[in-house]
C-alpha cells in the first residue's frame, strides 16, 4: 500500500507542475565556435639560398603528416576551413610556395600555390587565403599528408646569391576552422 | 562602503543544497536527530518503516532554471542558450542530493522514572553531486578562440565531486537538565562510488605570436580522482541489461563495509536560556573517506607553447631532420593531451554542514474544562531563525530561514519556512507531521511559490517518511 502511495506522491510533486516549457527545443541547438590555430612559419635570410650562377631554380621542400582532420569530430562538425598565408619578401627574386595535399593512398586531394614577386630589396607582403568548403572541404578531411615546396626562380638580372646578399623571406600562416555543432545529422 | 561590501559578499554566497530547514528542529520527527543529535526527544522509542522512514531528494542550480533555457516563449533556443552560457558565473553550481534511510530506530533509557538518554541508530544511503559551472570551458566551446585572442582560459573552472555512499550510524542524546541537551553521533561511511576533481590548475591562452600569428600557450595540471568506478566499467557482461544488473549487484555488495571506508561524527545541542527561548546548534558529517580499493586517477599535466610548424628547409644546421622535428611536435602534443592513469589512494572529505537556530515558543493550549492554561509545558507555537552552512570546495554556501511552527491538533503539526539562499530569495516551504495512533507520517517540500511551475524554480526539495513512534507514558 505504502509502496503505491509514495511513487504517486513523487509523480504528483515533480511532474504535474512543470508548465510552459518545451524540452524539444534542445533539438534546435546550434553552436558555431570559430577556432584559429597557427600553421607554418619561417624566416630565412637570402644567404640560405646561396646560388652562384644567378640562373638556377632553388627548390626546398618539407613534408608534414596531418592526421588531425581524420577525426570524427571534424567530419561531423567542420563546415568551413580557411588557410591564411602572409609572405613578406625582401629578397630580389621571385618565389613560389606550393602546397600539395595527399590522401592515405598518396593521391593528391588538393594543391594550390602562392606567387611571391619582389620589389628589389623592399619588403613586399603577399597574402593568400585558401577556402575549403563543400567538396573541397571533403578533400581536406581526407588529407593525411601535406607537402610544402618553396621554389626560388632565377634572377632577371643574373645576379647570384651568396652570404652577403641581403633580404629575407618570411611566412606566417594560420588556419581558421568554422564549426557548426548541432543535432541535425 | 566596506560594510556594504561584506554584506553583499555574505549574500552572494548564500546558498545551500542539502539544507533541510523544514526538518531541522522539527522534534516530533525522529529524523530530526540526524540533523542535530542534541535535539530534544520526548518519546520512548521509535522505529522507521524500512526503506520508507526518510526519503529525501533535492536538486538545485544557482543562476539558472529550466525555464530560462526551455521556456516555450518564442525566443530562439540558441539566444537563450547564449544568455545562459555568458550570464552564469564560475561560482554558480549545480547540485543533486538524495538520501534513503534503509533502517532506523532508537530508544530511551537511563533513570527508570525519567529516561534521560536516547540511543538512535540506522543505516542510510546518500547520493551527493556538486559541480561548479565550468564557465571558461563553456565559452571556449561556444565561441572558439578566434574572438578571445589574448584571453586566459582558466582550466581550474572544472571543479566538482560526486559520491554514492552508505552511512551506518549510532548516536547518543543526553538530557542534562531542563535547560541543556547535547548529543553526538558516530558514522561509518562505506563509499560505493566516488569521483572528485577539485585541484585543477592552469590555463589555455591564444596570444599574439612573435614568429607567427598566434602563440598557443598550454599550461595544464588537471586531475580526476575516482574510486569504485574502474571495476564497474570492466564488468564482464552480455549487453547493457546484463551490465546494469551486475553493476547494481556489485554496488549493493558495497553497502555494508564492502566499499571504501571512512569515519565521521556529528555534534549538537539544545539550550533553553529561558523557558520559552531555545538555542540549538549542530555540526554534521565532520568526516572523511579513505579510498584505497578500486582507485583510478586520471591526470593531464604539461606545459607547451606552440607557434606553428617551422619547416626545416633550408637546413638550419641543427642536424635534426624534418622527420625528427615533426615527430617531436606530435609527441609533445600527444604527451600533453594523453590522460595518465595512476592508482593512488586518496582522501575525500565529506561536505560538513552546520545548523543553528534561535527560537521562541508561546501560546499554551487552553483547557475548556477549567478555563485555564494547560500546564504540561506544551506550547503551541514556535517562531525563530535558522542558519545553515555547508562546506564546499571553493567556499561555504549559506542560507538563512525564518520559521513558524504550530501544533495544529494533537495529531498534526506543521512548519512554514521562508528561506534566502544562493538559489532564490523567495523560498517558502511547508512541512507537515501527523501522528495517528503510533504511526508518524511527515512530508515537507520547498519552494512552494514556484510550485505551480517548478521549471521556474532554481531549487526544489522533498522529504517524506513513515515511522512508528511509541510515546512516553505521561505521569
Amino acid at each position: 500500500m505504502l509502496q503505491k502511495i509514495v511513487p504517486i506522491l513523487l509523480v504528483f510533486l515533480f511532474a504535474s507542475c512543470v508548465e510552459d516549457v518545451d524540452f524539444d527545443q534542445a533539438q534546435d541547438i546550434a553552436v558555431s565556435p570559430i577556432v584559429e590555430s597557427s600553421l607554418i612559419f619561417f624566416d630565412f635570410p637570402a644567404s640560405q639560398f646561396s646560388e652562384p650562377t644567378g640562373t638556377a631554380i632553388v627548390v626546398e621542400s618539407d613534408e608534414l603528416e596531418l592526421d588531425l582532420f581524420g577525426d570524427q569530430f571534424f567530419r561531423d562538425n567542420l563546415t568551413r576551413c580557411e588557410f591564411f598565408f602572409e609572405v613578406t619578401n625582401s629578397i630580389d627574386r621571385n618565389f613560389r610556395a606550393d602546397i600539395i595535399m595527399y590522401d592515405e593512398n598518396d593521391q593528391i586531394t588538393h594543391a594550390f600555390f602562392i606567387d611571391v614577386t619582389p620589389d628589389g630589396n623592399n619588403e613586399v607582403i603577399t597574402t593568400h587565403t585558401e577556402v575549403f568548403e563543400d567538396a573541397l572541404l571533403d578533400q581536406l578531411l581526407n588529407t593525411k599528408r601535406l607537402e610544402f615546396i618553396l621554389s626560388m626562380f632565377p634572377s632577371t638580372t643574373g645576379i647570384p646569391l651568396n652570404e652577403n646578399s641581403i633580404g629575407n623571406i618570411k611566412m606566417r600562416s594560420k588556419a581558421t576552422l568554422f564549426f557548426l555543432i548541432d543535432t541535425n545529422e | 562602503m566596506k560594510k556594504l561590501g561584506f554584506i553583499l559578499l555574505f549574500f552572494s554566497c548564500l546558498a545551500s543544497a542539502q539544507n533541510k530547514q523544514l526538518l531541522y528542529g522539527f522534534t516530533d520527527i525522529p529524523q530530526s536527530l540526524l540533523l542535530n543529535p542534541g535535539a530534544e526527544v520526548d518519546y520512548k522509542w521509535h522505529a522507521g518503516v524500512p526503506l520508507l522512514s526518510h526519503i529525501h531528494v533535492s536538486a538545485g542550480a544557482s543562476g539558472v532554471t529550466a525555464y530560462d533555457l526551455f521556456a516555450d516563449n518564442g525566443v530562439n533556443f540558441n539566444d537563450k542558450l547564449r544568455r545562459v552560457v555568458f550570464n552564469l558565473d564560475r561560482n554558480d553550481y549545480f547540485t543533486v542530493n538524495q538520501q534513503l534511510e534503509i533502517l532506523s530506530g532508537g530508544y530511551a533509557y537511563g533513570n527508570s522514572y525519567e529516561p534521560n538518554k536516547y540511543l538512535s541508530f540506522g543505516l542510510y544511503q546518500e547520493l551527493d553531486l556538486h559541480f561548479y559551472y565550468p564557465r571558461d570551458y563553456a565559452i571556449l566551446a561556444y565561441e572558439g578562440n578566434q574572438s578571445n585572442i589574448g584571453r586566459r582560459f582558466d582550466v581550474g573552472d572544472l571543479e566538482g565531486k560526486g559520491e554514492l555512499l552508505s552511512v551506518l550510524h549510532v548516536g547518543l542524546t543526553t538530557k542534562v537538565n531542563e535547560k541543556w541537551t547535547y548529543g553526538f553521533r558516530g558514522k561509518i561511511y562505506s563509499s560505493l562510488l566516488n569521483f572528485k576533481s577539485t585541484n585543477n590548475r592552469g590555463s589555455f591562452t591564444t596570444a599574439e605570436g612573435t614568429n607567427n600569428f598566434y602563440n598557443h600557450i598550454f599550461d595544464l595540471d588537471l586531475e580526476f580522482q575516482t574510486s569504485g568506478y574502474a571495476s564497474l566499467i570492466d564488468l564482464e557482461n552480455d549487453g547493457q541489461n546484463d551490465w546494469n544488473r551486475k553493476a547494481v549487484k556489485e554496488l549493493r555488495r558495497r553497502v555494508l563495509f564492502g566499499g571504501n571506508l571512512g569515519l565521521g561524527v556529528d555534534f549538537g545541542f539544545t539550550y533553553h536560556p529561558q523557558e520559552q527561548w531555545t538555542v540549538t546548534g549542530s555540526i554534521q558529517d565532520l568526516g572523511f573517506i579513505y579510498h584505497t580499493k578500486d582507485v583510478e586517477t586520471y591526470t593531464l599535466k604539461g606545459q607547451y607553447e606552440f607557434e606553428g610548424i617551422n619547416p626545416l628547409f633550408p637546413n638550419d644546421g641543427s642536424g635534426q631532420t624534418a622527420d625528427e622535428y615533426w615527430q617531436e611536435i606530435t609527441d609533445t602534443f600527444e604527451d600533453l593531451f594523453e590522460l595518465d592513469t595512476i592508482s593512488n589512494n586518496y582522501i575525500s572529505w565529506r561536505s560538513p554542514k552546520i545548523n543553528g537556530s534561535v527560537s521562541y515558543r508561546y501560546g499554551k493550549k487552553s483547557s475548556k474544562e477549567c478555563n485555564c492554561k494547560a500546564d504540561d509545558g506544551d506550547y503551541l507555537n514556535e517562531a525563530g531563525l535558522q542558519l545553515f552552512a555547508i562546506g564546499r570546495s571553493r567556499r561555504p554556501q549559506l542560507s538563512l530561514s525564518a520559521f513558524y511552527y504550530r501544533r495544529l491538533f494533537n495529531f498534526l503539526s506543521g512548519k512554514v519556512t521562508y528561506t534566502v539562499d544562493g538559489f532564490s530569495r523567495t523560498n517558502v516551504g511547508v512541512g507537515l507531521s501527523t501522528h495517528i495512533g503510533n504511526i508518524n507520517f511527515y512530508i515537507m517540500a520547498d519552494n512552494l511559490l514556484e510550485y505551480q511551475n517548478l521549471a521556474k524554480s532554481n531549487y526544489a526539495s522533498l522529504q517524506l517518511g513513515f515511522n512508528y513512534i511509541f510515546p512516553m507514558e505521561k505521569n
